[in-house]
C-alpha cells in the first residue's frame, strides 16, 4: 500500500509532518540512524505540560502545549519564530500538509493555520475535544472526535465533506492508505471506512476500547487494545489474522520496521513481534507502565517512558536511557543529527 | 469531636472556623514512635451551604453493604455483566427498595448534575474499573439524568489519561481532570480551603475544585480498597478530601505524616460534605501493601469485592479491617505499626518488601473522621450485610 505523498516523510529532507512520521502512522520504519544523546543543542521551555508528539518540516519544529499555546520552533536557534494561542486545552498532535498546519482543541474545534506565520486559515466544530491527531489525504482532512464521529473536511477550505457516527469515542488517530481509513473507537471496535464516502468498509471487534492508533504495512492493520491484546487485521476484510495478549491494556500504538511490529503495554514491556506470525521475538521491561507509542530508528527502538529509552531492535536490550522526556503519548522527532523531544514537564530539547 | 478539639469562628466573617490537636489516634498506635500532633487547621467552607440530610454520612449511617463475587474479576479482567448484578443486588440491599431505578432515586434526581469521582492513581494496576463506572454511568442515566449531566473527574489529567477512562467510558459523558500541569490551579475555587502550616511549607492553603464547589449537584465517590504509605488506607474519605482538594501531597514529610485529621476535615467542609451522597468501593483489586501507585501484582489481590453505602467512616472502617487482615496472612506489618526500623527512604525498597514504608501511616483518620460526625466508626456498630454471590 502507498500513502499519500502530500504527507509522507521525505528522507532527504528529514521532515516528520504527522504524529508517528507518516499517513500509515509506521513510527520511522528505521529510516534514521541515531546514536545516544550527548548533550542537548538547546532546550525550550514553554512551561506548561506537553501531551502531544512535535512535528517537523524545513528546519522549524511545532510543538503544543496543554494550555493551548503552539509554538514554532526554530531548530537552529532553538526559539520561537512565532506562537498561536488556542482557546481551549490541547491534547492533538498536529499535522503539517502544504502550508498548512492542523490540530484539534478541546472546545472540538480543529484549526488549521498557515505554518509560516501562526494565522488562522480555518476551523471546524465538532461536538466534543479532538484529542486525535488530523490526517490529510487527496486534500481531505480526516480526524476522529470525542463526540463519537468521525469528520472528513476539505483541506483548503475546512468545509465538510462527510462525516460518519461510530459507536463510541474516537481518541485513535486514523491511518490512510489506498483509499481506506483504519481508526480505533471507544466501542472497542477498529473501522475501516471509505475515505471517499465514509461508509463502512468492514468493522472488527476487540474486547475493549481501542484507544491506541492503527498502523498499516502491506496488508495488514495493526493496533493495541484495552483488552490487553494486539491484533494484526487483514487490511481488507478486517479478518483477525492473530493477536497476542500482554499482561494489561494497550494505549500505545505499534512501530514498524520491516518483518517486525513493536508496542508498548500499560504491563511496562515493549513487546516486538513478527508481523507475519504474532511470533513474540524479545520482550523488555522499560518502565513501571508504558502508554507512549515507540517508533524505530536504524537498528533500535525508542520511545518516552518515565524518561528517554532506547533499546536495540534486535535483542530488546537497553542501549540507553536518558532522564529527559517524561510522557504518556508524546513521541520524539527523529532526524540524521538530532532527536526532539517534547515532556511532560513543559520541556522541548535538541539532543544530539 | 472530643474534648480536645475545638471550633470558633475566625475573624474573616465566613463559614471558616478552626480545629486544633484533633483527636490523637496515636492511642491506637500499636508500639514505636511518638507522632507529632497536627498543628491549627482553618476550613474555610462555601458560604450560606444548606448542609442536606443526603450528605455524609447520608440516608444509611453505619450501613454497609457488601457484594463479593469472585466471578467480577479474572485475570485482571472486570466482567462487567457481573459488575452490574452486583451493584444491583447490592443497592436494593442498601436501600430496601424492589426494583434498581427505585434505588438509585434514593439519591439522584433527574435534575441533579452527577460528579462522579473516581481514583486513577495506581492506574492501570489499581484504579477505579472503567467496568463499574460504565455501569454507574448506565444507573445514573436510568434516573433520567442526561449524559451531558454526567462529569467523572479526579485531580490529575495525566493519571486518568493512563486509565483510559476517556476512551473507555460512553459517548457524552464528561471526562474532567482538575490539574493538567504542575501548579496548575485554575480549577479551584479560591475562596473554599482548608489552610493550615505543617512543615512550613511556602503555600498553606488547600483549595477545593470549582467542579465541586460550583458545578456538580451530588457525587457519587468510586474509591479503590488500597493500602496506603502515609494515611494507612485509601478509601471513601481520602478520595474525596486529597482527591479534590489540591496541594495537599505537603501534609506529608518523611516519615511523617498530617494525613489525620485533615483528611476528615476536608471531608467536612461544604458543599464536599453534602454534596457526597453515595459511595461505591471498587474492591477488585485489593492493594495490601504498596499504596498508592505500586503496579507490583506481588502485593494486589484480585478480591472481587464492592463496599456500597452512604457511610465514608463505615466502609473505610470495614476496608482497613480487611487490608490489615490480609497483611497479617501474608506476615506483613500492621498498618498500625510505628517502627522506626520499618522506615525507608528508598521507593524501590518500599515497592518491593511489605515490611518497610515510607511514613508512619495514620490510619487512624478514618475514626478522627467519624468523630467529625462523618459515620460510624465502631466495627461493633456497623451494620454489614455481605452478600456472597459466587
Amino acid at each position: 500500500m502507498q500513502a499519500d505523498k502530500n504527507s509522507v516523510a521525505s528522507d532527504a529532507t528529514g521532515d516528520w509532518p504527522t504524529l508517528l512520521h507518516d499517513n500509515m502512522r509506521s513510527g520511522g520504519m528505521g529510516l534514521q540512524n541515531a546514536h545516544a544523546p550527548n548533550r542537548p543543542r538547546w532546550q525550550f521551555r514553554a512551561g506548561r505540560s506537553i501531551r502531544a508528539a512535535p512535528v517537523l518540516r524545513d528546519k522549524v519544529l511545532y510543538v503544543i502545549s496543554v494550555d493551548g499555546t503552539l509554538y514554532a520552533i526554530d531548530v537552529v536557534t532553538g526559539r520561537s519564530k512565532f506562537s498561536f494561542q488556542a482557546p481551549k486545552h490541547v491534547h492533538s498532535t498536529p499535522s503539517l500538509w502544504a502550508s498548512l498546519i492542523l490540530f484539534g482543541c478541546d472546545d472540538g474545534r480543529v484549526f488549521a493555520l498557515n505554518c509560516n506565520s501562526g494565522t488562522k486559515v480555518w476551523e471546524v466544530r465538532t461536538g466534543a475535544e479532538v484529542w486525535t491527531s488530523p490526517i490529510v489525504w487527496q486534500k481531505t482532512v480526516f480526524f476522529g472526535s470525542a463526540d463519537a464521529h468521525f469528520y472528513a473536511v476539505e483541506a483548503e477550505t475546512g468545509k465538510q465533506r462527510w462525516t460518519t457516527d461510530l459507536g463510541g469515542k474516537i481518541y485513535s488517530s486514523a491511518a490512510v492508505a489506498d483509499g481506506k481509513l483504519f481508526v480505533g473507537c471507544g466501542d472497542g471496535k477498529l473501522y475501516c471506512l471509505d475515505a471517499s464516502s465514509g461508509k463502512t468498509v468492514w468493522s472488527t471487534a476487540t474486547g475493549n476500547g481501542i484507544d491506541s492508533s492503527p498502523a498499516v504495512t502491506n496488508d495488514l492493520v495493526l493496533v493495541g487494545s484495552e483488552d490487553f491484546l494486539i491484533y494484526a487485521l487483514d487490511a481488507k476484510t478486517g479478518t483477525v489474522r492473530w493477536k497476542y495478549q500482554t499482561g494489561l491494556g494497550i494505549v500505545s500504538s505499534p512501530a514498524l520496521s520491516d518483518d517486525i511490529v513493536v508496542v508498548g503495554s500499560k504491563d511496562g514491556f515493549v513487546y516486538a513481534l513478527e508481523i507475519a506470525t504474532g511470533q513474540l521475538r524479545w520482550k523488555t521491561q522499560v518502565a513501571e507502565v508504558v502508554t507512549a507509542p515507540p517508533l524505530i530508528g536504524a537498528g533500535f527502538v525508542c520511545l518516552q517512558s518515565g524518561g528517554l529509552v532506547a533499546l536495540d531492535m534486535a535483542s530488546g536490550k537497553m542501549l540507553w536511557r536518558a532522564g529527559l522526556g517524561g510522557s504518556v503519548q508524546s513521541v520524539p522527532v527523529l532526524t540524521s543529527d538530532a532527536m526532539y523531544v517534547a515532556s511532560l514537564d513543559g520541556e522541548v530539547y535538541a539532543l544530539q | 469531636m472530643d474534648r480536645r478539639t475545638f471550633v470558633k469562628s475566625t475573624c474573616l466573617g465566613t463559614a471558616g472556623f478552626f480545629i486544633d490537636g484533633q483527636a490523637s489516634t496515636a492511642q491506637q498506635q500499636e508500639s514505636g514512635a511518638t507522632l507529632p500532633q497536627a498543628p491549627p487547621i482553618e476550613v474555610h467552607g462555601l458560604p450560606q451551604t444548606k448542609p442536606s440530610p443526603l450528605g455524609m454520612p447520608g440516608l444509611f449511617p453505619g450501613r454497609v453493604v457488601e457484594v463479593v463475587d469472585r466471578n467480577s474479576i479474572v485475570g485482571n479482567r472486570v466482567a462487567q455483566p457481573v459488575i452490574r448484578q452486583m451493584l444491583e443486588k447490592g443497592m436494593r440491599e442498601l436501600t430496601g427498595e424492589p426494583s434498581v431505578p427505585a434505588a438509585w432515586s434514593k439519591f439522584i434526581e433527574p435534575a441533579d448534575i452527577v460528579g462522579i469521582k473516581i481514583n486513577p492513581s495506581g492506574a492501570p494496576a489499581c484504579c477505579s474499573s472503567p467496568e463499574i463506572v460504565r455501569e454507574i454511568i448506565n444507573a445514573v442515566r436510568s434516573v433520567g439524568v442526561p449524559s451531558k449531566n454526567i462529569v467523572v473527574f479526579d485531580r490529575y489529567s495525566y493519571e486518568i489519561d493512563i486509565g483510559g477512562y476517556q476512551t473507555l467510558l460512553p459517548a457524552g459523558i464528561g471526562v474532567l481532570g482538575i490539574e493538567d500541569g504542575v501548579g496548575d490551579i485554575s480549577g479551584y475555587d479560591l475562596n473554599v480551603y482548608c489552610e493550615v502550616n505543617f512543615f512550613g511549607e511556602w503555600e498553606t492553603r488547600s483549595y477545593m475544585a470549582s467542579v465541586v464547589a460550583q458545578n456538580v449537584t451530588k457525587i457519587i465517590n468510586v474509591p479503590t480498597m488500597k493500602d496506603h504509605s502515609a494515611a494507612g488506607v485509601t478509601g471513601c474519605l481520602k478520595n474525596l478530601g486529597y482527591g479534590v482538594f489540591n496541594n495537599v501531597a505537603r501534609s506529608h514529610r518523611a516519615p511523617y505524616s498530617f494525613t489525620d485529621p485533615l483528611i476528615g476535615l476536608m471531608c467536612s467542609t461544604e458543599p464536599l460534605r453534602s454534596k457526597s451522597v453515595l459511595h461505591i468501593m471498587d474492591g477488585m483489586h485489593e492493594v495490601w501493601h504498596g499504596g498508592p501507585l505500586t503496579q507490583v501484582q506481588d502485593f494486589i489481590f484480585q478480591a472481587g469485592i464492592l463496599l456500597i453505602g452512604t457511610d465514608p467512616v463505615a466502609i473505610d472502617t470495614i476496608e482497613l479491617e480487611t487490608i490489615e487482615k490480609k497483611r497479617k496472612e501474608e506476615g506483613a506489618p500492621s498498618i498500625w505499626q510505628h517502627d522506626p526500623k520499618s522506615i525507608t527512604a528508598n521507593n524501590m525498597e518500599f515497592f518491593h518488601d511489605a515490611s518497610k514504608n515510607l511514613f508512619y501511616r495514620r490510619p487512624g483518620h478514618v475514626a478522627s473522621a467519624g468523630k467529625l460526625g462523618l459515620g460510624v466508626g465502631e466495627m461493633s456498630k456497623i451494620d454489614r450485610r455481605t452478600m456472597r454471590l459466587a
